[in-house]
């Protein structure tokens, strides 16, 4: 009788160390799937809020012939460029893409004494940017401004003139 | 009306008489020849191989009769008929449909990307200047400028491709 017991107890706990070996498996293949999707879902999210992009470029606009050389990320802006300046021909006298990650302040975009820094950028809960630029002309602080950005819309500061035309220096938050 | 096939087949087995016979031999003299061949050959095969007979008949019959039955029943069945009736063709078209939509509005971002000045914002909050310079914004509908001026003009020779 004892001993059929102890069979008995046996063959259960044989069963229940299978069963927890199973529900183990089971809990291993269910973290697998967490993990996978984790992952999945960090390869599509972290891209995009890892940091933001912002684009600076400085024109120089003038009436000397009719060239356009816009950067593509001002392209369809010719006949409102044209429109709004009053100046025939642009040409890019320097362009820069940064990825802004800390609250520091950052270069955006520099010809010779000209310098374009972009003091603070973040995102409004609007989804629009609120962007802190810093204009500065050799040691000298020109401008500095706020604003509000939506992505992929270019703000447009005239500059100082040179030679025949003006500088026009063009901001962006690219994404 | 029989196939040569059949009508050989029966001269083989010497079950073709009569006129149909006659008529089959006299259109096809030279079978004769093939005929001896065929009867040195069946009495070739029945000196080699002997026949066998079975333990169970009615039951090997039985089952050959079953699997004839089954493949007869499997192959008469209208396959397709189900799947190209119109109810289900009306729900398929309807879950693609739902499906294709919901792909569209979840997936494609929806906006007007022919312009990208159609959702332009740019909205000055803020202008600090020198003492010297003066901002004005000027606000447009597709384009936001700040206007500076007092600002020196640069010296023309000033090199500012660096």
């Amino acid at each position: 009788m004892i001993r059929l017991q102890g069979v008995k107890s046996c063959v259960r706990g044989n069963g229940s160390l299978k069963a927890n070996a199973r529900g183990i498996s089971r809990r291993g293949c269910r973290f697998c799937q967490l993990a996978f999707l984790v992952v999945l879902f960090g390869a599509f999210a972290g891209p995009v809020h890892a940091s933001i992009r912002a684009w600076g470029c400085l024109l120089y606009a003038s009436n000397a012939g009719k060239i356009l050389d816009l950067p593509p990320w001002l392209a369809g802006y010719d006949a409102p460029l044209r429109r709004s300046l009053g100046y025939a021909n642009y040409h890019v006298i320097a362009q820069r893409q940064i990825a802004v990650e800390t609250r520091t302040e950052n270069l955006l975009v520099s010809a010779g004494d000209i310098q374009v820094l972009l003091t603070s950028l973040s995102p409004a809960p609007d989804g629009k940017f609120l962007v802190e630029l810093l204009f500065v002309e050799g040691t000298k602080q020109v401008m500095e401004t706020q604003a509000k950005v939506g992505q992929g819309s270019p703000l447009f500061i005239r500059g100082p003139d040179w030679r025949d035309g003006q500088i026009i220096i063009v901001v962006m938050v690219a994404a | 009306m029989k196939t040569f096939e059949e009508k050989y087949t029966a001269w083989l087995d010497g079950r073709l008489g009569g006129e149909e016979l006659r008529s089959f031999e006299n259109e096809h003299p030279s079978i004769q020849r093939e005929k001896i061949e065929f009867l040195k050959l069946k009495s070739l095969l029945r000196e080699s191989i002997h026949p066998r007979e079975l333990a169970n008949p009615e039951f090997f019959n039985a089952q050959i009769m079953e699997q004839i039955r089954r493949e007869t029943v499997a192959t008469g069945k209208p396959s397709c008929g189900p799947l190209l009736g119109l109810p289900r063709l009306v729900w398929g078209g309807i879950c693609a449909l739902t499906v294709g939509f919901a792909l569209f509005f979840t997936i494609i971002p929806r906006g007007d990307f022919s312009d990208p000045r159609t959702k332009y914002v740019a909205e000055v909050l803020k202008t600090k200047t020198d003492p010297k310079v003066k901002a004005t914004v000027e606000n447009q509908k597709d384009m936001t400028i700040i206007k500076l001026e007092g600002l020196d003009k640069l010296p023309p020779g000033r090199d500012l491709h660096r």
